[in-house]
């Protein structure tokens, strides 16, 4: 159970104070799917940062199992939008960059990648260098890298936010077989309402600058998703109606 | 984890605030004490001390004796620089724009390039003597190639696009030369300028050392053959001043003139 | 396909093969006329010969001789490895050093905050003027001609990799903290790879300045190496000789370079590959 308390963050850029987040409060339930949706700018992205500990934040606090977090918790496994697979290693070495951290033994670190390499599909390619493989599936590896150190919690920037069309719609399919199977909770922060459908038990939706959290939005669709035409489906269609209202996002297009 | 260990990861390393700002002051107080210090036990030939290169230089600018070689060397600077400048800009866009030039030149270029040059100076010597002529010839050579090159470098890359702009509005050959690539190359031809700034110094002084009787280079031999350590660091300030007044005029020239440049896209070369 | 797209198939084949040839003759073309331009250069050199004291720029003929006789008599060969071991250790103590000192001062700022003003400082200097002050630390053997051209580059390498550890992309120190690696962990593992192309670049100007060092030192401290033999060759007008060792320098620096081209090659082949990739 996560809790976020009271969050806030400031920063300073060019001599000009930004207030990212204002005061947000929220309870994560174990094993859910929840998103963090909203137009650019509204925090969204920061407050992700901030539960994994690489952003600090200004006020507040969160709260994860009754332990305070501070610093980087090695619970959590972070997909990041620009991927950041590090040229110089094979797929292999950049999923074992976590393990490595904890001075896992060679061996066991091996089979721990091989295994998280094997759940999203890319055992073949272990040795291969990433600049070699297509933006879809370095960002598996992306993701194989987040759970290879079997995290309590998948926090996830954007991760498809780069990639064309196709290749994400694959990969939200992938992501969705992945979670019913594992079961861990995931953070997905996304700026595309569809995708956050498909993929959530519950949506919290941001606005404004400073950010702030808006609404929270229960997801009441059957799973698993994959199996019938979410998009297709009239309570779907109801919902991101009343989503991209909410947020004014049309409004904003248009002015 | 503990919390422990990640709230360490957390705190950014080093940071106070206060003690950043005295560092270096410090750091260079402490190595200037340190200096003074070792006059005491070090035969002052070695490193002198501080007030001993101080006291030397106010001799050096009250005595006049370092305006003569001061005045020469910057004569030498300048006329040696804008030459190489003025040529190495000519060529390289000669170069950029024809290929028959490129391809006759370049084995030419390529080979001088990886010279390093001061292994000429005994040519050049043999050629001009040992003469404020031979000492230019050095500067202009040494200040050619970074601006050739760099010119060339931005010239090509100028190319494709802006040209293909050019050609759908209809320029000419020379408007395409003058409004187009010349100036798009201008960054690059900065940063080769900087580099040829430094170089024309470091020519200076290197033929100052073999090819002269004058100038702030053969200063530096004469001290170092008689063992003037502090005249001798008094000069080598001198001369980085030189340096640091060069590179000051360039920031000024590119901020005045080329306002519109983001530097550090040119930095490739 | 439709009917009419292979249809145009044979024409429109035939004019890739057309292009393609042009495009090879064009190659060949080019070549040649760069060998052409040589060798009429070479010629004229030569003739010049006929017309000029050989004192100016001798001819390619007895240039030639005298590389002949220079590699006989042992002359420069030993000069070549007497330069290029000055050239080996003086890089290896500034590579060590600088990378050690630009490294520490990119990760922790306190190291940063100490160092700068020196390495500004000398790094404005025009650092040929310390050669006499290597004179009188060492003497005129080859302890100056090292520490010369350790000084000469040592602050193009600390400013590289200042640069380097600092330009690092910042998804990638975000990866180390993610993932839970310490400070040392993240210095070794990601800022250093990540910033090999700065480093690199840093050494190809590091590598043109140590090559000055070393002609240089040869030439002013005792008579030694390559850069001896220039000043030999010039004081007795052997110009022959002259320009025989100034190629055989040339040829070292080329050396040189290509082999730091081929480290990169082997060691870091990331670089040209993710960049290419990315095109």
């Amino acid at each position: 159970m996560l809790e976020i308390e009271h969050i806030s963050h400031t920063y300073e850029t060019n001599g000009r104070r930004v207030e990212a987040l204002r005061d947000v409060s929220l309870s994560i339930r174990d094993g859910e799917f929840i998103s963090f949706v909203g137009p650019s700018g509204c925090g969204k992205t920061t407050l992700l940062r901030i539960l994994d500990g690489l952003t600090e934040q200004s006020g507040g606090r969160v709260v994860f199992n009754g332990v305070e977090l501070e610093g980087v918790s090695q619970e959590m496994g972070f997909v990041f939008q620009d991927i950041n697979l590090l040229p110089w290693r094979s797929v292999r070495q950049n999923v074992e960059i976590g393990l490595e951290a904890r001075r896992m033994p060679a061996a066991e670190r091996r089979a721990r990648a091989v295994e998280a390499l094997r759940m999203v599909g890319l055992d073949e390619v272990a040795d291969v260098p990433p600049y070699a493989l297509s933006g879809g599936m370095q960002q598996r590896v992306g993701v194989a890298r987040a759970l290879a150190i079997h995290p309590k919690m998948l926090l996830m920037d954007e991760p498809f936010g780069h990639l064309d069309n196709f290749t994400r719609e694959t990969l939200q399919i992938e992501v969705s077989k992945l979670w019913s199977k594992l079961g861990t909770t995931v953070v997905f922060v996304t700026h595309d309402v569809d995708e956050a459908i498909f993929l959530s038990n519950r949506i919290v939706l941001f606005k404004g600058r400073p950010g702030r959290l808006a609404k929270i939005i229960e997801v009441d669709l059957p799973h698993p998703r994959w199996e019938f035409n979410v998009r297709g489906h009239p309570r779907a269609i109801e919902m991101r109606e009343s989503i991209i209202e909410y947020l004014g996002i049309r409004d904003e297009v248009l002015v | 984890m503990s919390v422990a260990r990640s709230a360490r990861l957390r705190r950014r390393p080093g940071s106070h605030p206060w003690l950043e700002r005295a560092a270096p002051v410090a750091a260079v107080a402490a190595l200037l004490l340190a200096w003074q210090w070792s006059g005491l036990y070090l035969n002052s030939i070695l490193i002198s001390t501080p007030l001993a290169v101080a006291q030397d230089l106010v001799q050096l600018v009250t005595r006049r004796v370092i305006f003569e070689p001061l005045m020469e060397s910057l004569e030498e600077v300048v006329i040696g620089g804008v030459l190489g400048i003025v040529f190495g800009v000519a060529l390289g866009v000669l170069m950029g724009r024809y290929q028959l030039v490129e391809k006759v030149l370049s084995p030419f270029v390529n080979f001088l390039n990886a010279t390093p040059l001061v292994v000429i100076i005994p040519l050049v010597i043999i050629w001009l003597g040992i003469s404020q002529n031979a000492r230019l010839l050095f500067i202009f050579l040494i200040t050619l190639w970074p601006i050739l090159l760099n010119t060339l470098a931005g010239m090509r890359n100028v190319s494709r696009g802006y040209v293909e702009v050019g050609t759908a509005f209809r320029l000419s050959e020379m408007q395409l030369m003058w409004k187009v690539s010349l100036p798009a190359a201008v960054p690059y031809i900065l940063a080769g300028a900087r580099v040829a700034a430094g170089l024309a110094i470091i020519g200076m002084i290197v033929s100052e050392m073999e090819v002269s009787l004058t100038g702030l280079g053969y200063l530096l031999i004469t001290y170092g053959n008689s063992f003037e350590t502090g005249q001798l660091l008094a000069v080598v300030f001198v001369s980085s001043m030189f340096g640091v007044g060069a590179v000051l005029l360039l920031k000024w020239i590119q901020a005045t003139f080329f306002p519109w440049i983001i530097a550090s896209a040119a930095q490739q070369h | 396909m439709s009917q009419a797209g292979t249809a145009d198939l044979p024409a429109a084949l035939d004019a890739g093969d057309r292009a393609r040839r042009r495009k090879a003759t064009a190659a060949w073309r080019g070549e040649l006329l760069r060998i052409g331009a040589i060798a009429v250069v070479l010629g004229l050199w030569q003739l010049s010969g006929l017309f000029m004291n050989p004192i100016f720029i001798s001819t390619p003929l007895a240039v030639l001789k005298a590389f002949v006789q220079s590699i006989a008599d042992g002359s420069l060969p030993s000069a070549f490895v007497s330069s290029l071991l000055e050239m080996v250790i003086g890089l290896a103590i500034a590579t060590l050093a600088g990378f050690g000192i630009g490294i520490a001062m990119g990760r922790v700022r306190i190291a940063e905050k100490l160092f700068d003003p020196f390495v500004n400082f000398f790094n404005a200097t025009p650092t040929i003027a310390l050669l006499p002050l290597m004179e009188i630390w060492f003497g005129t053997d080859i302890r100056a001609r090292v520490a010369f051209i350790v000084v000469i580059c040592i602050w193009t390498i600390v400013i590289n990799a200042v640069s380097g550890v600092r330009n690092v992309r910042r998804g990638y120190a975000d990866v180390g903290t993610a993932f839970g690696l310490g400070p040392l962990a993240a210095t070794t593992k990601i800022f250093i790879p990540a910033a090999m192309p700065f480093f690199l670049a840093g050494m190809r100007v590091a590598l043109a300045q140590a090559t000055v060092g070393m002609i240089l030192g040869g030439q002013e401290v005792g008579e030694s190496g390559l850069g001896g033999l220039t000043e030999n060759y010039g004081s007795f007008f052997q110009t022959d000789y002259l320009i025989a060792a100034i190629i055989t320098s040339t040829g070292l620096a080329m050396m040189l370079f290509g082999l730091l081209k081929l480290f990169q090659y082997r060691f870091c082949p990331w670089i040209a590959a993710s960049a290419a990739a990315r095109r």
